[in-house]
Order: C-alpha cells, then sequence, then structure tokens
C-alpha cells in the first residue's frame, strides 16, 4: 500500500452504490423463480420462504458481513473492486470490533443530521467521514480501480433492468396476476359504510349539490348532461357512498330515459357499492318495479324500510307493488 | 467523603455551559445525537403506528381478509417459526446496537464537555477514542441500575397488590399504608438513582471507574448533594421547557392566522399559503433539531462543570 492516497467522496459512494447493487441483485434475481408458481398457494409458499431464507438473513447478516471483510480484507466487495481499502491510523485493517462499531454505531451517527457525515468526506482535508473520526479509520485508494467498479456498477444496473423486465413480462403473462391483482384492488378498496347513518353522513355537500344539478337535468330532460355528472360523481367519489350516489343518478336518469335495461346495471352496482345506504335501495326498487321484477322490488323496498325508517317513500313503492 | 463537598454556583455554571456550547460544535453535535438516539432508543412511538395498521387492516372486506388468511395458512408452520427467531434475532441485534450507539454518544457527549471546559478544542475523533476505553461501563450503567429498580419495584408491587387482594380488615390498612409508602420509596429511589447516574457516568468516563464503582461513588456524591441537585435539575427543566416552547408562540400564531383567514383566500393565494406553511413547518423541524442539540449539550456540560467543582477541591 505504498502508493496510497486518501480516497474522495465520490469513488467511495460509487463503492458503495456497487455494494449497495450486489444486495439489491441478491434480493431481485429470487423473485423469478418465485413467480414460476401456478397456483397461489405455491405463491405464497414461495414468497414466504424467500422471506425467511433471503429477504430477513441478508438484513441480518450485512453488518457482519462488512464488517467481517473490512476487518479481514480492508474493505466490502464494493470497495476491493474500486481499489479501496480500510485502515486505522497505523495503516492496519481494523480488528472486527472496530469494523462492527464502523459499520453500525458510525453509520447511524453520520447519517443522523440529513447525511451530512458522509458529505463531510467532501470537505475533510483527510478524506474522513463522521463514521470514520469516530473510529480513527482512513479510506485509502491504493489502485486506481473505478473504471472497474464502474463497469460492474453499470453491468449490475443493466442486471438489475433486465430482471425487473423479465419480472414485468411474466407478470403481465402469468395466469395468476388477474386473481392477484383483484385481490390487492379489494384490499385496498375503503370499507362500505356500516348504517345508513354512516352513509349518509359520508357524502360530501358538494357531492350532494352535484346530484342536485343531476337531478336537475333530469328534469329538463338534458339525460346526456346528467349521464355525464353521473360519471364525473363516479370518477370524483371520494368513499363507497359518494360512489353509488352517482349510480344511483345514473340510475334515475336511465329510468327517465326508459332504459330500463341500463337502470338495473347501475341500480344494482349502487346497492353493491353501499349496501347500507337506504337511497340504493329505493331506487334500485323503483328501477327492478319498472321492469315488472315485483318480488325483488318489494324485497328491495323493504330493505329501505329497515335501514332508514323514517324513509317514507318506500311505502309508496310497496302500495304501488299491490 | 467525610469532609463537606464544595458547591456550585448556579449563574458561573450556567454562563460556562452557554459558553462551551456556543464555541464547540463538536459538543452541540454529539448532544443531538445523545438526544435522537435516547428518543429513538426503547421508547419510540412505533406500537401507535402499527395499532394504526391494524385499525386500517380491519377494515379490509371479510372476503379478502378469508382468501389471505388461507393461502397464507397453507404456508408450512416451519417457514413462519424460521421468520419469527430470525425477527427476534434482528430485533435483538438493533437493540444491541442501539444500546451501544446510545452509550457512545453519551461518553463522546461528556468528552467534549470535559475538553471544551478545559479550554481544548473538541473533535469527533478525540471524544470517540476517549470513549472507547468507557463503553462497556456506560452500558452497563444505562441497563443495569434501571432495570434492578424497575424489577424490584414490579416485584414489591405484585406482592403488595396481591396481598391488598387476598386480605381484608387490619392486614389490608397495614398493606395499603406499606402501598402508599412503597410509592413515595419508588419515586425517591428513581429520582436518587436518577441523579447517582448523573455523577456515576462522569466518574466512568472521566475517573476511569468501573461501574459498580462508578455508581457507587454517583449514589455517595447524590445522596449528599440530592436538595442541590434537585434544585439544579429541575431549573434545567424549567429553562429547556421555556426554550423549547418558544418557538411555538409564532408558530401557533401564523397557524391560527391561517386557519382563520384560508376560506378568504384565492386558489393561488391558498397554494402559495400551503407552501409557506410547509416551508414554515420545515423550518420549526431545523430549529427544533438545533434546539434539541443545544438543550442537551448544555445539561451535559452544566452536570460537567458541576461534577468538576466538586472534584476540584475534593480531589478525584
Amino acid at each position: 500500500m505504498e502508493n496510497k492516497t486518501p480516497a474522495g467522496f465520490w469513488v467511495r459512494l460509487l463503492a458503495y452504490s456497487v455494494d449497495v447493487l450486489i444486495h439489491t441483485t441478491l434480493l431481485f434475481a429470487p423473485f423469478l423463480l418465485i413467480v414460476k408458481s401456478s397456483t397461489m398457494i405455491g405463491l405464497a409458499t414461495n414468497f414466504m420462504t424467500y422471506v425467511a431464507v433471503i429477504v430477513i438473513p441478508s438484513f441480518l447478516l450485512l453488518n457482519f458481513y462488512t464488517a467481517s471483510f473490512t476487518s479481514r480484507f480492508g474493505g466490502s466487495i464494493g470497495k476491493l473492486l474500486t481499489g479501496l481499502r480500510v485502515t486505522n491510523s497505523d495503516g492496519n485493517f481494523l480488528n472486527f470490533k472496530y469494523s462492527f462499531f464502523r459499520q453500525t454505531v458510525g453509520y447511524t451517527f453520520a447519517g443522523l443530521l440529513l447525511w451530512v457525515g458522509f458529505l463531510a468526506i467532501l470537505r475533510d482535508k483527510n478524506k474522513q467521514g463522521w463514521h470514520d473520526k469516530a473510529v480513527g479509520s482512513y479510506v485509502w485508494k491504493i489502485n486506481n480501480l473505478w473504471p472497474l467498479g464502474l463497469g460492474v456498477l453499470i453491468a449490475l444496473i443493466v442486471l438489475n433492468v433486465s430482471i425487473a423486465k423479465s419480472l414485468a413480462q411474466m407478470a403481465k403473462t402469468h395466469p395468476l396476476t388477474p386473481q392477484l391483482l383483484e385481490l390487492i384492488a379489494e384490499s385496498a378498496r375503503p370499507k362500505a359504510p356500516e348504517t345508513n347513518v354512516e352513509a349518509v353522513r359520508s357524502i360530501s355537500e358538494a357531492a350532494a349539490q352535484r346530484r342536485e344539478e343531476g337531478l336537475r337535468a333530469v328534469e329538463d330532460e338534458d339525460y346526456s348532461g346528467a349521464q355525464k355528472i353521473a360519471s364525473e360523481m363516479i370518477v370524483q367519489a371520494k368513499n363507497p357512498s359518494e360512489e353509488a350516489l352517482g349510480y344511483d343518478l345514473a340510475t334515475e336518469t336511465f329510468l327517465a330515459e326508459g332504459k330500463i335495461e341500463e337502470a338495473l346495471q347501475t341500480g344494482k352496482k349502487s346497492t353493491e357499492l353501499s349496501p347500507n345506504f337506504a337511497l340504493t335501495h329505493l331506487i334500485y326498487a323503483i328501477a327492478l318495479a319498472a321492469n315488472g321484477q315485483k318480488d325483488e322490488a318489494e324485497s328491495e323496498a323493504q330493505k329501505v324500510m329497515i335501514l332508514d325508517p323514517t324513509n317514507e317513500e318506500y311505502k309508496t313503492i310497496l302500495e304501488n307493488l299491490k | 467523603m467525610g469532609e463537606n463537598l464544595p458547591n456550585w454556583k448556579i449563574s458561573e455554571l450556567y454562563s460556562k455551559a452557554w459558553t462551551i456550547v456556543k464555541k464547540s460544535k463538536v459538543v452541540w453535535l454529539f448532544g443531538l445525537a445523545a438526544a435522537i438516539l435516547n428518543l429513538a432508543g426503547f421508547d419510540s412511538g412505533n406500537i401507535f403506528s402499527s395499532t394504526r395498521d391494524a385499525v386500517v387492516n380491519e377494515s379490509q372486506s371479510s372476503e379478502t381478509s378469508e382468501t389471505l388468511n388461507s393461502l397464507l395458512s397453507s404456508v408450512p408452520t416451519s417457514i413462519y417459526v424460521a421468520i419469527g427467531i430470525e425477527v427476534i434475532l434482528f430485533l435483538i441485534l438493533m437493540v444491541v446496537i442501539a444500546i451501544i450507539t446510545s452509550a457512545w454518544a453519551e461518553g463522546s457527549l461528556l468528552n467534549t464537555t470535559k475538553e471544551a471546559s478545559e479550554g481544548k478544542s473538541p473533535s469527533i475523533a478525540s471524544a470517540s477514542m476517549a470513549t472507547f476505553p468507557h463503553l462497556k461501563p456506560l452500558i452497563w450503567l444505562s441497563i443495569v441500575p434501571k432495570l434492578v429498580l424497575g424489577l424490584s419495584a414490579l416485584g414489591i408491587f405484585a406482592a403488595l397488590f396481591t396481598g391488598l387482594g387476598a386480605t381484608s380488615g387490619l392486614p389490608k390498612i397495614l398493606l395499603a399504608v406499606l402501598t402508599g409508602m412503597a410509592v413515595f420509596i419508588t419515586i425517591y429511589a428513581s429520582l436518587l438513582l436518577g441523579m447517582s447516574l448523573i455523577w456515576a457516568v462522569r466518574s466512568a468516563v472521566f475517573d476511569n471507574k468501573g461501574a459498580v464503582a462508578a455508581l457507587k461513588e454517583g449514589y455517595v456524591l447524590a445522596k449528599r448533594k440530592f436538595w442541590r441537585m434537585l434544585g439544579l435539575g429541575t431549573l434545567n427543566n424549567i429553562i429547556s421547557g421555556i426554550v423549547l416552547f418558544l418557538p411555538l408562540i409564532p408558530s401557533v400564531i401564523i397557524f391560527v392566522l391561517a386557519l382563520v383567514f384560508w376560506p378568504n383566500l384565492k386558489d393561488e393565494s391558498q397554494a402559495a399559503a400551503t407552501i409557506t406553511l410547509i416551508s414554515g413547518a420545515a423550518i420549526l423541524i431545523a430549529i427544533y433539531i438545533f434546539l434539541f442539540g443545544a438543550i442537551t449539550a448544555f445539561k451535559a456540560a452544566v452536570w460537567t462543570l458541576a461534577y468538576e467543582k466538586i472534584k476540584e477541591k475534593h480531589g478525584k
């Protein structure tokens, strides 16, 4: 190590990036095996095995690996590839204890104030970061190997991108993708209100006003205008009840237009979205009645009675059905 | 330690401590590290976030939960056991690192305050290197005494409450009196332990004492200086409370004004106001980071100077 010079910020960042990408590749590549499962159970088992065998151990052992490599060889793989060595003030490799301390406590300390402790390498005359100062370590450039480090970094980036591309391609054509997407969408969907009061409360004033506008358009026989408002309400809905309200407006518009089939579809959708919202059942009951489905309409009207006994309209529907 | 210990002058301590914090960036830096690392140690608020997650999960539809449950229950148990063991090992490792980091930050902070009080210019390297030989006693002092006191108190209160539940009449009254006394004794013991540790860590770092010897010396000093320490500690806390409260006043005024005038603002003005508020919040966070570091460093410097004052005449 005769021709050593203190290693600067950028070459150290390069070495660190190589280390990070090696870890990323290790985490990323096994995914290719996981996605080969053709059943949901196989997928779940493979994924959990991956977590147990790769993910947690890699994070658990990361500090030990870096510390032992630094104490045995003078640096992690990234540092060795870029020609860097970590030593103490005597020029010897750090012992494991100091190396582990540098890797854990030192890095925590250097990262404390938005990584200022690492940026300190840029200005320090010995190019020491706070983690170096904490253990009295120095990082030397013993070989001008940064082109090799850069080459490895590029190769790792290409490898990771190609893994990501393969994964994306496999995900696109995988038979389980629709099921998984449905599962994710289902779990992300907000919960429908549990009572009519809750449903009514969850509707914002703006949504209620939009519905009024839509109903006025229906009265004026501006059906396309009303449907436009209904579509906007569905898209802009902030919760299932607001979305159901949009479908209700669409149902009322279809009914006014005499499009009973469409009204039945949107009416049903509305009751599915917010099953405890009395209004949705009321409008669906009207659509069912218009289609001559007396029993179903009666059943929906009774739901209105249970959910909102103060609503008198269900009585009218029930009487008309007799 | 039969003779009278010298007393400190609070004004003198404060004036010197302020000079130390003002002049040395490294003292402030270690003050910040000690403050953050102590906060992030064992009392972090993660419990709240996990509770919140649990509530969100509950809101998923039961169909989804059932599907997920049946999928996850199809995974062999051995995999879950392995994950459980690994997670425990990971948590143990994190706790050990957190304890070491916290002890090191505290030791380094003490060394910087000592160096600065001696007129030297402290550095990260000098403070850290001076701390390494004392890491073991510092770690011991940060865990063992509190753990022993906590477990003892837990055992005593468990026995007393069991006795209270199982007895009646005069024995119950006696046990109730004993419980009341135990409460006061626990408060006093906690206070005394906290004070003893203030001196003990300094004795370990500055006088190269082992953990037990340092704790003993800390206890003797704390008992003899109990009321003076209580006064200084209370004053420290009042001052830091005021200092931390001050930046809140303009922030609250700005926030209230924003709330009052918000409805009258046009869309563009609302966007500008939002950006201003976010920038203000960022500045406030930066101010608090600075203040936390400064206050922790200031308090450490005050106690170090007080320790030196006691040791001055008393000798090491």
